[in-house]
């Protein structure tokens, strides 16, 4: 009886062991399941974390980006006001005056602008240079009319009339002296000479003039305003030894064989090593 | 002698028993504990995610406006050629 009720009780205690055991076991790996699981979140909350970080990193630069954006963008239809401006001023001067270092500015200005993404100053400090260049070419076109139209003293014609006066100044114009006042007078050489410069910087002409051929004018012109440019070396002119070996001296077949190299040829002409020499007087340089 | 040997033997197995339910108890409590931090720690994870999609979202909108912006910048109808 004993030995059965022994028997029993080890049985039972051995089955509650193996319970006990197994449920402490059970237990231990649900736990360590659990763990196992929140390491993982925990590195997945990392990473999300850090990404929080870095965009909102990236929203703050994108944010100072989009303001100074905004900001150039605000200045900049001024900026191209006032490159219409210079557009037009840069038309209303073809034929007038050079405006092509007028045009590089400008168009170094608009570089400027164009590669402009943070700073605002840079394009109105580009619009102000634009605004000054079309002070600048308004001034050039100013001092072109004056010289154009206005002789020193009266009149730009007198029997020769405005249709007269026209047909010398294109001729003046065509063969490169838009630039060079030009006004009727019947002083030069004491009325003798059909024209003449003078070293103020004007050509005068006599009023029978208007009617010679276009060939005839076009020469005529070409000559005294080759006149014109050596007054403008005249000092190194008259030092220069080949200017008397060459010319004689003389400024008038000087000014023959100028207007031969600019394309105009008169009753005189001059070889090939006078006119190489004759050319650089055109651009300011005596050999 | 016998009744002692009942007594010690009863203490024993009271003792034990009291061993083996304190010892349940605590890997229970431990378990409930790391369920209950692995579901705040999901919590959060889906937070931070929330976060996150906002913030994509809103710097996707910026990326945009400096795009039309760049086409503003870059644009030269009106210069000079």
């Amino acid at each position: 009886m004993i030995r059965r009720l022994l028997s029993v009780t080890i049985v039972a205690a051995v089955m509650l062991t193996a319970g006990v055991v197994g449920r402490a076991t059970a237990l231990d790996e649900d736990r360590a399941e659990a763990i196992a699981e929140l390491r993982s979140l925990a590195q997945s909350i990392r990473t999300a974390e850090m990404r929080t970080d870095h965009l909102g990193g990236s929203i703050a630069i994108a944010e100072k980006d989009t303001a100074a954006r905004a900001a150039v963008l605000e200045v900049r239809p001024a900026f191209v006001d006032e490159i219409a401006a210079l557009t037009a001023a840069i038309e209303g001067a073809v034929g007038k005056v050079d405006t092509s270092a007028h045009r590089a500015s400008a168009q170094s200005a608009q570089q400027s602008v164009l590669d402009e993404r943070k700073n605002p100053a840079t394009v109105v400090a580009a619009t102000a240079t634009v605004h000054a260049l079309i002070d600048k070419v308004g001034q050039d076109i100013g001092s072109w009319e004056t010289a154009q139209y206005a002789a020193p003293s009266g009149p730009a014609w007198a029997s020769s009339g405005p249709d007269g006066y026209a047909r010398v100044r294109a001729a003046l114009d065509q063969v490169g002296g838009g630039a060079v006042g030009l006004y009727e007078s019947a002083s030069c050489a004491g009325g003798t000479a059909p024209a003449c410069a003078n070293s103020g910087g004007f050509i005068k002409y006599r009023a029978d003039i208007v009617d010679w051929s276009a060939d005839r004018l076009n020469w005529a012109m070409a000559h005294e305003l080759a006149h014109i440019y050596q007054f403008r070396v005249w000092g190194a002119l008259t030092s220069s030894d080949a200017y008397y070996s060459a010319f004689g001296g003389d400024a008038e077949f000087l000014a023959n064989c100028m207007a031969v190299v600019r394309g105009y040829p008169g009753s005189v002409g001059c070889d090939a090593d006078q006119q190489a020499w004759a050319s650089g007087i055109w651009v300011g340089a005596v050999g | 002698m016998r009744g002692v040997a009942v007594v010690a033997g009863g203490l024993l197995l009271l003792g034990g028993t009291v061993l083996i339910a304190v010892a349940d108890q605590q890997r229970v409590d431990a378990l409930a504990e790391a369920r209950a931090a692995v579901v705040q720690a999901e919590e959060r994870l889906e937070l931070a995610r929330e976060v996150n999609l906002r913030l994509a979202e809103q710097l996707t909108a910026l990326r945009t406006t400096i795009a039309e912006q760049e086409t503003l910048l870059t644009d030269t109808s009106g210069f000079l050629p």
